[in-house]
């Protein structure tokens, strides 16, 4: 069942709310999987424990869904849980989270060097496989250097997987307040106050596949290349973030073998680009043999150049967790529609969590301007015959280069048909609605409306939309939007991914 | 067999595995043939077992390695499968924290291993080549790099030999499944290999302690050690037993040399265990030299005297620890070191301070020894902080400083030991021992660097450091702040925070809240996050909350539209003119300009200035907003005027 969104509907099944208490050992993990669509509470009752470096207080209740995690305690605890049934839970003993706090002392170290320097806090890139924890690891670097009153920097490079937004997108986020646990990392700005966790203010782009090494990595560089020149703008604006320097979390497929060279050299830019000075390897042994020969003692691309001083990239390996578990295809995707629904609609059930109410709306297709991107999403020109049977396949998904696996003759077929397009062009513009549209997530670009093609590519994001429905015969498409009132007048881009949800309008 | 869940007997052998402490026969192999019977969870079992082998204190290995070998030889399948997976793990991790006769051991079994299950016709190994070569391996290349010191008086062992064909020493091994005890004949006729059964002797159990020893060994001691009479580690004396320092007369130079042994085995499981330690290495060949001397017997009486008093003050120091009760998992009060590791933290600051500063100014042997053993134990035995703590402070009487004249290249060297390991870190940044103390107090994480090597030793006192320097923690949040002025003014701005946050959300939960647009590059970079007790809700502008804090501050100008329907449609209750909705971009709402709410009504701005002017100065258009603050006490009497003459 690989049916996007469906979790979503779920029914609300009544549960008896089983309550179960747990002790855990000092410097044990309980390790824990949550469907999406379920629920559970858990409370501390006593002791300390924290997930992923961010502390839990006693006597709140915490909700999760659709999350792996692990609590862990440096002293002992317990707590209970209750709610839905669990997918999984065990009590793990081995952990490397000595390791990882250690990982930051000896950030810290660098960062107190930073400050009485002057000089740029650690830059830290995490690599490794898919499913090796580097989200996780991320998170906890990123929650220790809170506890120490610190503000760093986390850029989000997996595109599979959003932090403070949707799938498909890089982010840099400031994270000088607490992360909020529940929902893993934060919430991005709303119209109002967010509880008890303040929001955070994530810089967002677009850049709306899966897989960073299409096109040889390219359009990957270009926006990390823009990526990093806002963010070297806001680090000389910020000496607090700069002294606490940068969390990189990149995509697995970056150092798996199927992505070859090209994911390599993707590493290499984003080393120069961002200036990186620490290289964390996870989970495999060939990674970190290949980094240390290309990066270990190399001079790193430090822009504060401080007289006197040599910085180096140093690289190391860290054990992966034994609680890493590999999330399924199906599972990931159930996951996504959960962060695009988010976006839209808050998720109101966490403790901490708001109800947001986007604007339905119909709106005359003329009035957007929307780009559609031409190697991953269908050809109008095919769509009539598509259309239909879209409504009826739920199946359906959306792969970028139209290699959808059922319907494959369909898309490119209609592309091959038309006149070749130019190799340099990206985007086509889409001047009346069709019914592949359906469900689509299109991102509003932050740049004018008939902007270069690369313009558009390269902008940061506005926000996104949903597309409820189409209605080709009126050339009106009815919208979900976050922000009420007029879309705005900007570049709309279709990328195609993340791929349509089902639904979502109707929770 | 059973048709319990797999857990519940990981459960229960868990248990059985936890009581086994010695090398006790009858144990081993009754634990072999739960796992016989329980063949249905083998899975669960062996990794019971496994975690059970990697998390045993050093001294318990042994025996738990011995259950795995027995289930291995006399079960099999599907066990060896499952064992063989991690067996390079297994065996490496506990091969790098035993001593050396348990090395032995330990080559040994790995030997057995790689032939055929004893009385077996089939010719297969016990486990198969592909797993047990890693180990060959590993095995010869973690001997080589070892420091040469180490070397020295460690019984030298010969690299296993690819595949040995028959060793003559096979008979002796110590591997229980062939020394079971005619009453697990059950079993025995269940296994593979009844035949060499009763050919194998020698329960290590019941050697008679070597004579140097007349209280009974306390139960943590693993009895297959005193095989070795000197065998170093496990020679717990009885504190009690100690004869008091002794200032003159004869020295017992064989305790003398067996306590010497036993510090010099615990510095060299500290330099395998990190063999990367500059610092542990150094010990370890002040140690040797040390008993080197004694050994040549240059030593004059009296410097055997200071030596003597401060081994033993060691020793005595070092047997008191293991009579805590190991692996408590109560919580404790105040963070402290963590329990499990085994092999520890190289810097113990609260135990090593005071003889830091001895060290570095001092001949006295007696004191130089007596911190680098003080370190030592405190690296190996980090939950015993507090008596290696109290042992060293304690002074200890005896100590007189050898006479300066006597240039013992011991000493020199001891004391070069000392201030070498004073020196800066070396450049690859492995954590060393002496360093830091000074610089310790102020920088308390000035040891870790970022090598993967360093990043491998915990440093359960930074942690305790990190998770207690904040001790003030917000209720609602979790948020932490400290103890001090500073902390408990930032605490009650914060709580204040929450308390004004939990104001606006009652008021936008009525209004309905919604996602906001992100912001641009621009934005963004000028952008700081805010702190939540000093941003947002005092700034003006700021992205954060932003469009809330823009309709609090202009709200003088307009009101957003209300959303009850009866509301809306009512016209301004002074000009009766209906209010004209607009669509505010910087709201990102519809609004009405030019309006004012007041006690629950609407009125043009204009007109309500108007009526009520001439009442009221200022402060009119105060009192916005649905909290109904008002600024004056004048406007609530204006407002109560402007709705009596409206009702009237």
């Amino acid at each position: 069942m690989s049916l996007p969104g469906l979790g979503l509907d779920e029914p609300e099944e009544v549960h008896t709310a089983e309550t179960s208490q747990h002790d855990l050992a000092k410097d044990n993990e309980w390790r824990f999987e949550v469907a999406v669509g379920k629920y559970i509470q858990l409370k501390l009752l006593r002791g300390t424990a924290e997930l992923f470096g961010t502390e839990l207080v006693i006597g709140n209740t915490y909700t999760f869904t659709a999350t792996k995690a692990a609590i862990y305690t440096w002293h002992g605890c317990s707590f209970e849980v209750r709610g839905d049934a669990l997918q999984s839970e065990y009590i793990a003993e081995e952990t490397p989270m000595s390791e990882y706090i250690n990982v930051h002392f000896a950030l810290e170290t660098l960062r107190d060097q930073a400050k009485a320097h002057g000089r740029q806090g650690p830059r830290v890139l995490i690599l490794g496989p898919d499913n090796a924890g580097k989200s996780s690891l991320a998170k906890i670097l990123t929650g220790y250097s809170n506890r120490s009153s610190r503000s760093p920097l986390v850029l989000n490079l997996d595109v599979k997987e959003g932090v403070m937004s949707i799938p498909g997108t890089f982010t840099a986020t400031v994270f000088k307040t607490l992360m909020d646990i529940e929902e893993g990392w934060g919430t991005a700005p709303m119209s109002g106050p967010n509880g008890a966790i303040p929001v955070k203010l994530p810089l967002v782009y677009f850049y709306g596949s899966p897989r960073p090494e299409e096109k040889e990595g390219k359009v990957y560089k270009a926006q990390i290349r823009r990526l990093a020149l806002a963010i070297s703008g806001r680090l000389a604006n910020d000496a607090e973030t700069r002294e606490s320097g940068l969390i990189i979390d990149t995509p697995g497929s970056l150092t798996s073998s199927k992505t070859g060279q090209v994911g390599y050299d993707i590493i290499q830019d984003i080393v120069s680009e961002f200036a990186v000075s620490t290289i964390i390897c996870l989970g495999s042994e060939r990674l970190y043999s290949d980094m240390v020969k290309r990066f270990d003692r190399q001079p790193t691309v430090s822009r504060s150049t401080t007289a006197g001083h040599a910085e180096t990239i140093s690289v190391i390996k860290l054990t992966k967790s034994g609680g890493c578990v590999d999330r399924d295809e199906a599972y990931m995707q159930a996951f996504r529609a959960a962060q695009i629904k988010a976006y839209f609609y808050g998720n109101p059930r966490l403790s901490n969590g708001i109800s947001l109410q986007p604007r339905q709306q119909q709106v005359d297709f003329s009035t957007l301007t929307v780009w559609r991107r031409i190697s991953s999403t269908p050809d109008p020109s095919s769509s009539a015959s598509v259309g239909a049977s879209f409504d009826d396949e739920d199946e359906e998904t959306f792969l970028p280069g139209g290699m959808t696996d059922d319907a494959s003759g369909t898309y490119p077929g209609g592309s091959s048909s038309k006149v070749a397009l130019p190799a340099s062009q990206i985007y086509e513009r889409v001047s009346a609605p069709y019914a592949a549209m359906r469900n689509a997530i299109l991102a509003v670009m932050n740049c004018e409306a008939e902007a270069e093609q690369e313009t558009i590519r390269d902008s940061s994001v506005m926000g996104f939309l949903y597309v409820t429905d189409t209605d080709e015969a009126r050339g009106r498409i009815s919208l979900l939007s976050p922000v009420a009132g007029r879309v705005p007048a900007r570049a709309i881009v279709w990328a195609g991914w993340p791929e349509p949800v089902l639904g979502i309008d109707r929770s | 067999m059973s048709g319990l869940p797999s857990d519940e007997v990981a459960e229960d052998y868990k248990g059985s595995l936890e009581d086994l402490v010695t090398n006790d026969r009858y144990q081993i192999s009754n634990l072999t043939l739960i796992a016989k019977e329980n063949i249905e969870h083998a899975e669960a079992i062996s990794r019971v077992l496994q975690n059970h082998i990697n998390r045993a204190p050093p001294a318990r290995k042994l025996p738990a390695l011995y259950v795995l070998d027995s289930i291995a030889k006399n079960v099999g399948s599907p066990y060896t499968v499952y064992f063989g997976r991690n067996l390079h793990q297994i065996f490496m991790l506990a091969y790098s924290q035993v001593d050396a006769p348990v090395r032995r051991k330990l080559e040994e079994m790995l030997k057995t291993w790689r032939e055929p299950v004893p009385g077996s016709l089939s010719p297969t190994p016990v486990f198969p080549h592909a797993s047990t070569q890693s180990i060959v391996d590993s095995l010869n290349k973690f001997r080589s790099p070892m420091p040469a010191a180490t070397r020295y008086q460690s019984p030298h062992i010969q690299p296993t030999p690819a595949r040995a064909l028959v060793d003559p020493r096979y008979r002796h091994t110590p591997t229980p499944p062939q020394s079971f005890p005619p009453l697990a004949s059950g079993l025995a006729s269940n296994t593979r290999s009844p035949g060499l059964q009763p050919e194998i002797p020698q329960p290590p159990y019941t050697q008679t302690p070597p004579p140097s020893f007349s209280q009974p060994y306390p139960p943590q001691a693993t009895p297959l050690y005193q095989q070795q009479p000197p065998a170093p580690t496990t020679q717990y004396h009885t504190p009690t037993l100690q004869p008091g320092p002794i200032s003159s007369g004869g020295v017992d130079l064989q305790k003398l040399h067996l306590d010497i042994d036993d510090l010099t085995t615990d510095a060299k499981i500290e330099c395998a265990t990190h063999p990367m330690d500059a610092g542990a290495r150094r010990k370890l060949a002040s140690l040797q030299t040390l008993k080197e001397i004694l050994d040549s017997g240059n030593a004059s009486e009296r410097d055997l005297v200071d030596i003597r008093n401060t081994i033993m003050q060691k020793m005595a120091e070092k047997m008191a620890e293991p009579h805590q009760p190991p692996g408590q998992t109560a919580i404790p009060p105040i963070p402290t070191a963590n329990t499990y590791v085994p092999q520890t933290s190289i810097q113990q600051p609260a135990a090593t301070t005071s003889a830091a500063t001895s060290l570095f100014n001092s001949t006295n042997l007696a004191e130089l020894l007596r911190a680098t053993v003080g370190q030592q134990q405190a690296r190996q035995q980090p939950n015993y902080y507090a008596h290696a703590q109290s042992g060293v402070a304690t002074p200890i009487s005896a100590s007189t400083a050898p006479s300066a004249t006597s240039e013992n290249p011991l000493l020199a060297q001891l004391r070069a030991s000392g201030l070498l390991s004073a020196a800066p870190t070396p450049p690859q940044g492995v954590a060393h021992s002496m360093p830091g103390f000074a610089a310790f107090a102020t920088d308390p994480v000035g040891e870790v660097s970022l090598t993967s090597a360093s990043i491998r030793i915990p440093r359960p006192h930074l942690v305790a450091t990190l998770l207690s320097a904040w001790p003030n923690q917000c209720s609602t949040c979790g948020r932490r702040f400290t103890s001090d002025e500073g902390g408990k003014a930032k605490k009650a701005r914060h709580l204040d925070w929450h308390f004004k946050t939990k104001a606006r959300m009652l008021e936008a939960e009525k209004r309905g809240q919604n996602r906001s647009w992100y912001v641009d590059e621009r934005e963004w970079i000028a952008s700081k996050e805010f702190e939540d007790d000093a941003g947002p809700v005092d700034a003006t502008g700021v992205p954060i909350n932003g469009a809330t804090m823009v309709a609090k501050k202009k709200a003088q100008d307009f009101v957003r539209v209300p959303a009850d329907p009866v509301l809306r449609s009512l016209p301004c209750p002074i000009d009766q003119e209906p209010f004209k909705s607009e669509w505010s971009e910087d709201v990102q709402d519809f609004i009405w300009k030019d309006a004012v709410q007041v006690g629950g009504r609407y009125y043009h701005a204009s007109c309500y200035t108007e009526v009520t002017k001439g009442r009221e100065k200022d402060g009119v258009l105060t009192p916005v907003g649905g909290i109904g603050r008002m600024a004056t006490p004048d406007s609530v009497l204006g407002k109560r005027k402007a709705e009596v003459r409206l009702t009237a």
